[in-house]
């Protein structure tokens, strides 16, 4: 059995270094053939475009029966992905796997998966939440990580590919909204005298949102602003 | 096999894919062939294909793996059962051919590929042909070695003690030799096939010559020739039977029954374990799984065409392979875990367990991973957890050190 998943792995290997056409990589992470790093290209013509993510594969000893696991290293803005953790809301990668699946056609779905969101079964709550009541707003901030952890291009916030045109004035707001954070709680550090960009900052980086809130104390966040 | 480094293992050419074809710009179908013979679960080239009801065809151990997992096929999720496999014959025989052939296409390609470069480099008539010839040769006589094989060997040599005199039968079987190369004729006068270029000379002579050169040649070794034609007879029965043993051990087999573990005790699956003279080692659990298994190989088996099904003691390596396989992938995770982990993160560790110290009552150095995820779930962010509740802290830990790290 294993033996059989260790040759299935490795074709599947050689079939995404030999097909370069479809832009999906599969490295090695460690000295195990069943712990891979994949990557893709966001999708063209969303918020993920021009972003490089990659994926933390591991595969599972009774592969190719049991699905692999995986979960985004890189930090995405997407209601079927975790922001804090990565993990994947996607119906392949529990129940609906079969067999016949590859690595390389998983990591395409996953690709298409940033193309269509499925709000309606999210993995993280807020994320969809936000993209239910305001689908630009959420595209801004998509981007914007999209930009931060992905590489993507900097977003053009003023102008925000002209879906919102002409809207100048909500442009500091949309600064925290854009890094997924909640004016009111910038609005409380900021109060207590730090600048507005740091509160921004480390907000953004202790993930300081929905439920991971109330698991950040205040004294966390301002030990972190005294650091920055 | 188990091979540890990684970066080996993928240069390792004993695996075989549809890609070891070029792209089928360059040549159309080949691709496309293989890719076609080998099973979606393992592939790997077909091994004892098996139709399910939907028509999806797969190796029958694969099949069964799966079905155990879901009944339904991986392919189109139509329902399948076990029970309802039809054996393909046909697949397996265009996977046998093309076992046999996939060498030697490759090595064609490979040429043809070689000799266009070098052709546009300098045109050397020569050397165009040099280079097929020994490949044709290499690449058909083993083809034409398992034809005999599919053939009784023994059946020329069974006729020739029956009624003819010994030195007829050295001669004939000598003659045979030439009969192949389709240059012998069969003498109108005395009967004895005699090579094409010789027959007007042996007609010459009253049929004297050519059997005199013949029997001078033979006569000393027409003793040791029978003895020949003899052990040829009699290996070949010998062999014959060693083939066909296992092979009617194996045709008398029939399929194993599935036993519902639920309902049996620990004692009765080691009864049925050591029924089938297999390990009765371990907790239930691994009685179960190995009986499963077992069952499974078994009964796949059984779906080969019976000239290609493995023998018992096969199966039994096969077997024995997995159980290691399971023990060596149970003990990894642990020794990556506790050991290498230890060691790799050490720094991480104590800079972990300094900051823990600056702060008394603060920090706890362990992070539990799942909770961030699950935590993604539950939208209450009205409200504040209470300060110091220990999981909420390592998780803030973890995320402050990956961003800093």
């Amino acid at each position: 059995m294993s033996d059989a998943r260790l040759r299935r792995v490795n074709k599947e290997i050689a079939d995404c270094k030999n097909d370069k056409s479809s832009n999906i990589n599969i490295e090695l992470i460690d000295n195990s053939p069943f712990h891979l790093l994949g990557s893709f290209d966001g999708p063209q013509d969303t918020p993920y475009d021009g972003g490089h993510f990659e994926v933390d594969i591991v595969i599972p000893d009774s592969y190719p029966f049991q699905p692999v696991k995986m979960k985004f290293i890189t930090k995405v803005y997407h209601p079927n992905v975790s922001s804090a953790s990565g993990a994947i809301c996607l119906d392949i990668l529990k129940d609906a796997w079969s067999p016949v699946l590859t690595l390389k056609s998983t990591l395409i779905s996953l690709q298409s998966l940033l193309c269509s969101p499925e709000p309606n079964d999210p993995q993280d709550a807020e994320v969809a939440k936000h993209y239910m009541t305001s689908r630009t707003s959420f595209e801004d901030t998509a981007r914007y990580w999209t930009h931060v952890y992905a590489g993507g291009p900097a977003p053009t916030s003023a102008t925000p590919g002209g879906a919102v045109p002409g809207k100048a004035s909500v442009a500091v707001r949309d600064e925290v909204a854009i890094a997924g954070l909640n004016k009111a709680h910038v609005d409380q550090f900021e109060a207590i005298g730090f600048e507005r960009s740091k509160v921004i900052d480390v907000l953004r980086r202790l993930n300081y949102r929905g439920a991971n809130i109330s698991k950040i104390p205040d004294d966390k966040v301002v030990e972190e602003l005294l650091k920055a | 096999m188990w091979k540890n480094d990684p970066k080996e293992l993928l240069n390792s050419t004993d695996i075989q894919d549809p890609t070891d074809f070029p792209p089928s710009s360059t040549t159309p179908g080949l691709r496309a062939l293989d890719n076609a013979l080998r099973c979606k679960i393992c592939q790997e080239l077909y091994e004892a294909p098996v139709v399910l009801t939907c028509g999806h065809c797969f190796c029958s151990l694969c099949a069964r793996n799966q079905l155990s997992e879901k009944p339904a096929c991986p392919t189109c999720w139509k329902e399948a059962a076990i029970s309802s496999f039809r054996v393909n014959p046909a697949m397996e025989e265009a996977v046998t051919a093309w076992k046999d052939a996939r060498p030697f296409v490759l090595r064609v390609i490979d040429e043809a590929i070689d000799l266009r470069t070098t052709a546009s480099e300098s045109s050397r008539p020569a050397k165009r042909h040099k280079p097929d010839t020994p490949v044709l040769s290499n690449s058909v006589s083993p083809r034409k070695q398992s034809r005999g094989h599919d053939n009784p060997g023994p059946s020329r040599g069974r006729d020739g003690p029956d009624g003819n005199t010994p030195n007829d039968d050295v001669e004939q079987d000598t003659c045979s030799n030439t009969n192949n190369s389709k240059s012998s004729v069969e003498c109108p006068v005395c009967g004895k096939s005699v090579p094409m270029t010789k027959i007007n000379a042996h007609l010459d002579t009253n049929c004297k010559h050519y059997s005199i050169l013949s029997g001078g040649k033979n006569a000393s070794s027409s003793k040791s020739g029978q003895k020949d034609a003899w052990s040829k007879l009699l290996d070949g029965k010998r062999s014959g039977k060693d083939k066909e043993r296992p092979e009617a051990e194996v045709e008398a087999m029939s399929p194993l029954p599935k036993a519902s573990y639920t309902v049996l005790k620990d004692k009765q699956i080691r009864d049925l374990l050591a029924a089938q003279d297999l390990s009765t080692a371990g907790d239930r659990s691994q009685l179960i799984s190995r009986h499963e298994r077992w069952v499974a190989l078994y009964n796949a088996n059984l779906d080969r065409s019976p000239a290609l099904r493995k023998r018992l003691a096969e199966l039994r390596l096969e077997m024995r392979r997995w159980e290691e396989d399971r023990r060596a992938s149970r003990k990894d995770p642990l020794k990556i875990d506790i050991t290498e982990y230890r060691r790799a993160n050490k720094a991480e560790f104590e800079r972990l367990v300094q900051r823990a110290r600056g702060k008394p009552g603060q920090e706890s150095p362990r992070a539990p991973d799942s909770s961030a995820s699950l935590s993604d779930r539950a939208a209450s962010c009205d409200l504040r957890g209470p300060v110091g509740a220990s999981g909420s802290e390592t998780d803030t830990i973890l995320v402050t050190s990956d961003v800093e790290g």
